[in-house]
């Protein structure tokens, strides 16, 4: 073999500038939230009060868990625009099974698990049918509404089962933090080890990166990618039975146009739609970033058009400083 | 017999950094009129910085170029483009769903009354676009149906209707046959003999030899030596690229084989293989040589599980069924593909992701993997494969084609992989990793493994033990190593 005088492997240098670029461009965003919350404290004295922050946890966490869901599914290089649906599919389902008496926690279970069948619907017909995945969950963003509508039978059904309402809406030990908030925390935890320590989220960026390449690279790459959808489904399921809860009603109205803010909330976060990147906190983040922006809008009492269009322009402003960091690290 | 001509670009005194990295420092190159000019170097030497410089893609941070006696600002591709500098990637930039005569045209299709595109004068410019460089094509066919040779075609055409007077041609015969490559290279004759000034990138040196009137050699970013090519030979050209010779290898070894390793019987595919027998013994290295077309890649393809075929397979004796790719690196069979950026490597992850991604399951439990324990691995691996890495994450995408095929033989020596696949494994590798990658060839079937060959280039398949010569989807001769001669190979291949 060549005698190599070169090093090979430089050992890591761990100068302080670097590391403190490092550390900015990794966390822009959180560095970005915290600006963002010092501005909106001057803004409105109202901002930093107790009851507004409990209410911007509370508000943003279903959103938040629906957009881990879609993540999975952008890393792939896939979009799934069916999870407002399927939010309200789980809603109405979840009422039901209630009324007919089943037990909370199953139904909670069951519900999710039907949920994860819908999405996996979806990676079937992305995978197998191989039809692309903005069209498939176009078509089952219809097809799971309508559901709703007919499992509703008409009126909106009233929920009383009290282990329901406290698992999903209640309060926690904490003040002012109610139980979605939590169960936004564990899933991003979840979420976030799924992604950095198995072999399957591993995967999942390298399917979305270049998925020929990871077919002959061994992955199991129809398994992974319908495994996304189902995911995303699930979540996008629990998200409609925290609605649900929050509400005490099962209603086949909700979650209209959620899929927007979802997939708004995690190209804000910096994932890519072309897949391969993304990271499961930028995504929450991002989503944060949005209801902050909104709250604040609400607090100054600008008007829901305008608001509408602030939002907008957020998001563009937002990608185009993602896109152009990506492009300085390159 | 150059010297008379017209200088008509000149690069001073070139710098260019990238952080962490002196890309190219004082470089001083030129192209005259009607001349062809080569441009070697190993990969990273800097020749894709420099052409990268005078096509506008990057901004040197030193140094001045000069076109036709006037100082320019090459700021962006624009630029070049209007001063008549055009470059032919290896990647080709044209647009599959148009047609030739819209591709040649793109940007500025001939228009009438309102903006209206003349359809009839274009289709009539880009025939004889094609006719004055000796082609004939039907102007109507949509891109993506050409063939690669033929792509390359228009590119040109592209090229020279928009009235380039600087040609930079990067790997243009890579990707060819050998008889493309014999008519491109007319082509790149007739170009100069016209006037134009040719930069020439290629790894082929015989090429070099035979169309180039001067070289510039680059070495490390900086510039080594400009000469004429007659006063060169192959061995000081290669002495100035890499300094130091590479001597003729030989891939595998004398020694019998006698264990059978893999054995596949009466292989085919609808399309075009039929019935396949051979074995594979351990510790060889077996070659197998085709011209494009003639069903090699298509074979290993269907042996890693790849593409779907009809075989008997037995690996070590036992019987063997591949139905996925996954199936095959299970049994410890990889394929180390042709075309690496699109079939091996996700270009977007780190090195370290790019050679775990195939054997971190063997490592992990319940699908989780220990990151601690996945980077020494893969320092490991990096520092015995010698990969030129600043770090385990660095993108993949920066890599040179050496490093990047490295990367994938780690990926399969994590796997454990017993048997090695290699479709054209030195293609766009300079000559330098080209020996590296030997090397490691050697030494894994020297550790027991079995390594199959396929390539273009028969010097490559002629240092291997056995040979297979394969024509119209056949094993058509099998050779072994004693009686090894370039004609005998070629008599079966055609």
């Amino acid at each position: 073999m060549k005698v190599n005088q070169e090093t090979t492997l430089s050992t890591p240098s761990f100068s302080f500038q670097h590391s403190i670029l490092k550390f900015i461009t990794k966390s822009y965003l959180l560095i970005f939230l915290c600006l963002l919350v010092i501005v909106c404290s001057f803004i409105s004295d109202k901002f930093l009060t107790f009851n507004n922050l409990s209410n911007i946890l509370l508000q943003n966490s279903v959103i938040s868990i629906i957009a881990l869901g879609q993540l999975m599914v952008v890393i792939t290089g896939g979009i799934d625009l069916s999870v407002g649906s399927i939010a309200a599919l789980a809603s109405v389902l979840s009422a039901s099974l209630l009324g007919m008496g089943v037990d909370p926690i199953v139904s909670i279970i069951l519900v999710m698990l039907l949920m994860a069948i819908a999405g996996l619907g979806n990676g079937l017909a992305v995978t197998y049918g191989k039809i692309t995945p903005f069209v498939v969950t176009l078509a089952t963003l219809t097809i799971y509404r309508g559901l709703a509508y007919i499992f509703q039978v008409g009126s909106l059904v009233t929920i009383e089962d009290r282990t329901f309402l406290s698992i999903l809406a209640g309060k926690t030990i904490i003040g002012g933090v109610y139980t979605p908030v939590i169960i936004l925390l564990i899933t991003l935890g979840i979420f976030i080890f799924i992604l950095r320590m198995t072999t399957f989220g591993r995967r999942l960026y390298a399917i979305g990166g270049n998925s020929e390449a990871a077919r002959l690279a061994g992955a199991p790459i129809n398994r992974d990618i319908i495994t996304a959808y189902a995911i995303s489904g699930a979540l996008a399921g629990l998200g409609g039975l925290i609605m649900t809860a929050r509400l005490s009603t099962g209603s086949a109205l909700y979650a209209q146009g959620y899929e927007l803010d979802v997939i708004a909330a995690v190209v804000v976060g910096g994932a890519s739609l072309m897949g391969g990147k993304g990271f499961a906190l930028n995504a929450v983040l991002g989503a944060f970033l949005i209801g902050i922006i909104r709250n604040i809008l609400n607090l100054t009492g600008v008007a829901s058009y305008p608001q509408m269009v602030i939002q907008g322009l957020i998001i563009l402003v937002a990608v185009l400083l993602t896109t152009l960091a990506a492009r300085k690290k390159a | 017999m150059t010297d008379s001509h017209e200088v008509l670009l000149e690069m001073r005194s070139i710098g260019k950094n990238f952080p962490g990295v002196k890309a190219l420092s004082n470089v001083d190159f030129s192209i005259r009129k009607g001349e062809i000019i080569a441009l070697c170097g190993e990969n990273g030497a800097g020749k894709s910085t420099m052409m990268k410089i005078l096509s506008g893609i990057y901004k040197p941070d030193a140094g001045e170029i000069v076109f036709q006696g006037e100082a320019v600002h090459i700021t962006k591709p624009d630029v070049a483009q209007k001063l008549g500098i055009a470059i032919i990637h290896q990647e080709l930039s044209l647009v599959p769903e148009l047609t030739v005569a819209e591709n040649i045209f793109i940007g500025d299709y001939p228009q009438k009354f309102l903006g209206v595109v003349d359809w009839r004068k274009m289709r009539k410019n880009a025939q004889a676009v094609l006719e004055d460089m000796g082609f004939k094509m039907d102007v109507d066919q949509r891109v993506g149906d050409l063939g690669i040779a033929k792509q390359q075609i228009v590119e040109i055409a592209k090229a020279l209707h928009k009235k380039a007077k600087v040609v930079i041609l990067d790997e243009p015969t890579a990707p060819l046959a050998n008889q493309d490559v014999d008519r491109l290279i007319d082509l790149v004759l007739k170009l100069r003999s016209e006037g134009l000034g040719i930069v020439y990138i290629s790894h082929r040196l015989p090429e070099v030899f035979q169309i180039s009137d001067r070289v510039t050699v680059l070495k490390d970013g900086q510039l080594v030596s400009t000469c004429d090519t007659k006063d060169l030979d192959r061995d000081r050209l290669i002495k100035l690229m890499v300094g130091r010779e590479v001597s003729n290898m030989r891939l595998g070894s004398v020694d019998n084989h006698e264990t059978k390793v893999l054995s596949v019987r009466g292989l085919s595919t609808s399309s075009l293989l039929e019935d396949i027998n051979f074995d594979l013994y351990k510790g060889e290295v077996l070659g197998i040589a085709g011209l494009v077309g003639s069903g090699r890649t298509e074979l290993v393809r269907a042996i890693f599980g790849a593409d779907p075929c009809t075989a008997e397979m037995e690996l070590n004796g036992k019987p063997l069924s591949v139905k996925t790719p996954r199936d095959a690196i299970n049994q410890g069979i990889a394929l180390l593909p042709e075309d690496r950026k699109e079939q091996a490597l996700v270009l977007g992850m780190s090195a370290l992701e790019n050679i775990t991604i195939s054997g971190l399951n063997n490592f992990s439990k319940f699908g989780i993997f220990n990151k601690r324990k996945e980077e020494e691995d893969g320092r490991e691996l990096v520092k015995k494969l010698q990969v030129r890495v600043s770090g385990l994450s660095q993108e993949t995408r920066t890599l040179s084609g050496g490093n990047q095929q490295k990367l994938i033989i780690a990926r399969w020596l994590y796997n454990r992989a017993k048997v090695l696949i290699f479709d054209e494994p030195t293609r766009g590798i300079d000559v330098g990793a080209k020996a590296e990658i030997y090397n490691l060839i050697n030494q894994f079937v020297k550790e027991g493994g079995s390594v199959i060959v396929i390539s273009s280039e028969l010097p490559e398949v002629l240092m291997c033990d056995r040979l297979l010569v394969m024509a119209r989807g056949k094993i058509v001769n099998e050779i072994p190593h004693e009686e090894f001669s370039e004609e005998k190979v070629i008599q079966y291949m055609f």
